[in-house]
């Protein structure tokens, strides 16, 4: 089967710095894999990538088959995109802005598919109203509106929940469960909620200092970084051990056995 | 290229005015404050040298062209900029958009504020102070295709230095044209600048506008050969401001620059 995304020895360096080494992993169709590490892990500079934002130094990025380097018009029109730190035109309203999009992305019904989004993520009474009046959960609807515009096949999430309150959280969440399962989306989700990536993801990649330290199911990356004898997923100790002891854990993450070198 | 895709950051850029005073302002206001300003100030000129159509116009005129210049610049860059305070260009280069489908757009709007703008203050310099523009007859729209070319070309090299560079490049965006109107002969002839400064002056493609509206207000004579010069520096400085514009953000995907812009 066709991988949904292939990264094959991906690496960035900025001058003497490499924030991306040697990463290599795939996304099949109908995955949500989620991409954690600590700040200045790299999630987000492989997310970019991923984009065509950021140039690789050097490895290859393959989305639904095609080369992203060479495609990259036609591998982004089934891709899309929503960063809690990325916005829209503030003084457009809610409409406008869909519509500039559908029309960037070259979406065939637009009217049409603006209503069924505005109506899906239960904003359509702020349609005429201009991003700059939105609440910060309102925001992150309408992003999310934009990043559907296109019925992406690939979706990339960088931290979508980050600036929500737990029950806008919550409420996003559901939705990016339901779009998969109605949809098929792959979806590619960066958080700092362990406990969100554990209930929403199906496979996490665990990169820390650029490199990927694990990967599997949040419960096989649990026992690969604190061992094999842990019986649920604990993200979030994953994390604080990683974010804490770096490279040592990362060591036991590789013998797979969860023992600090 | 996709026609759709440059009529979507068309359309982004032209429903930005209807709520945004300060792009309206940019439009209308500035330009029409100037217009009044020098307009007066000829007219007192006049009324101290006695009746004098002339220096009238070469104000007049000057003012309009050289409005018609630093708005077409200071367009392409601003709506750039536009994007990079709105956090927006990550989304936008997040699509499928291309680079030249977005300079193409990016250009189309810019000439599109600035030719009302123009049309605005001709209206106005006519109805307050007899210029007409078209006295300048079948020169004018060189003059006009001249002036907004090397507008859009300055704007590109602002916006190719934002890009690359950052947001801190972003004075330039309102002040470019500024850089050049000393060497651009747009209240007096090329002749009263210093000997080495004139040399520069005839490498700048506006000058041979200013020169060439005097020329044909004066006695009514068309330089025809100045004016294509004019237009062949215009052409040459618009295919190196792309290309400029190209190279940077090419660097600036590079350096992970497009995603830090703000």
């Amino acid at each position: 089967m066709r991988h949904a995304i292939l990264v094959d020895g991906l690496t960035k360096r900025f001058g003497a710095a490499v924030v991306v080494h040697n990463v290599s992993f795939a996304v099949e169709p109908g995955e949500i894999v989620g991409l954690l590490g600590p700040n200045g892990a790299g999630k987000t500079t492989t997310i970019q990538m991923l984009l065509g934002i950021i140039k690789p130094t050097a490895g290859r990025i393959e989305i639904l088959g095609l080369d992203l380097a060479r495609e990259r018009s036609r591998v982004l029109q089934q891709v899309n995109f929503s960063s809690a730190y990325v916005s829209l035109p503030p003084r457009l309203t809610v409409a406008e802005n869909l519509r500039v999009y559908a029309h960037l992305y070259q979406v065939p019904d637009v009217r049409q598919r603006i209503a069924e989004l505005l109506e899906y993520f239960d904003v359509a009474h702020l349609r005429d109203r201009t991003i700059a009046t939105l609440s910060s959960g309102q925001m992150a609807r309408v992003n999310l509106c934009k990043a559907l515009l296109n019925r992406p096949r690939i979706l990339l999430l960088d931290e979508p929940t980050a600036s929500l309150d737990p029950d806008a959280a919550d409420r996003a969440r559901t939705i990016f469960k339901d779009i998969r399962e109605r949809h098929g989306i792959t979806i590619l989700y960066t958080s700092h909620n362990m406990a969100e990536v554990e209930e929403v993801c199906d496979r996490v990649i665990f990169i820390h200092e650029g490199t990927v330290l694990a990967e599997g199911s949040p419960l096989e990356v649990t026992r690969q970084v604190l061992g094999s004898g842990v019986e649920e997923a604990q993200l979030e100790e994953v994390f604080i051990k990683v974010a804490r002891e770096g490279a040592a854990a990362a060591a036991g993450a590789r013998d797979g056995a969860g023992r600090i070198a | 290229m996709s026609a759709r895709r440059i009529y979507a950051i068309m359309l982004r850029y032209t429903l930005g005015m209807r709520h945004d005073l300060p792009r309206l302002m940019d439009i209308f206001y500035w330009p029409l404050i100037d217009l009044f300003v020098w307009g007066f100030l000829t007219v007192y000129l006049n009324q101290l040298r006695g009746p004098g159509y002339l220096a009238l116009s070469w104000l007049i005129g000057g003012i309009i062209f050289w409005t018609l210049l630093y708005r077409s610049s200071q367009d392409v860059a601003v709506q750039l900029l536009d994007d990079i305070w709105a956090r927006n260009f990550l989304n936008l280069f997040a699509s499928p958009l291309r680079l030249s489908e977005f300079v193409v757009a990016l250009l189309v709007v810019a000439a599109l504020k600035v030719l009302l703008t123009f049309l605005v203050l001709a209206a106005l310099a006519y109805a307050f102070y007899a210029f007409n523009v078209l006295d300048l007859g079948p020169s004018l729209l060189p003059f006009v295709g001249v002036l907004l070319v090397f507008g859009w070309a300055m704007g590109l090299v602002v916006s190719a230095l934002m890009v690359r560079f950052g947001s801190r490049m972003q004075i330039f965006a309102w002040g470019a044209a500024f850089f050049i109107q000393p060497i651009s002969a747009v209240f007096y002839p090329v002749d009263s600048l210093p000997p080495a400064l004139q040399v520069v002056a005839r490498a700048n493609p506006v000058t041979y506008v200013f020169e060439g509206m005097r020329a044909v207000l004066l006695d009514g004579s068309f330089p025809v050969d100045q004016l294509l010069l004019a237009l062949a520096l215009t052409g040459l400085s618009l295919a190196l401001s792309i290309w400029l514009f190209a190279v940077y953000f090419d660097q600036a995907r590079e350096r992970g620059m497009l995603a830090r812009l703000d």
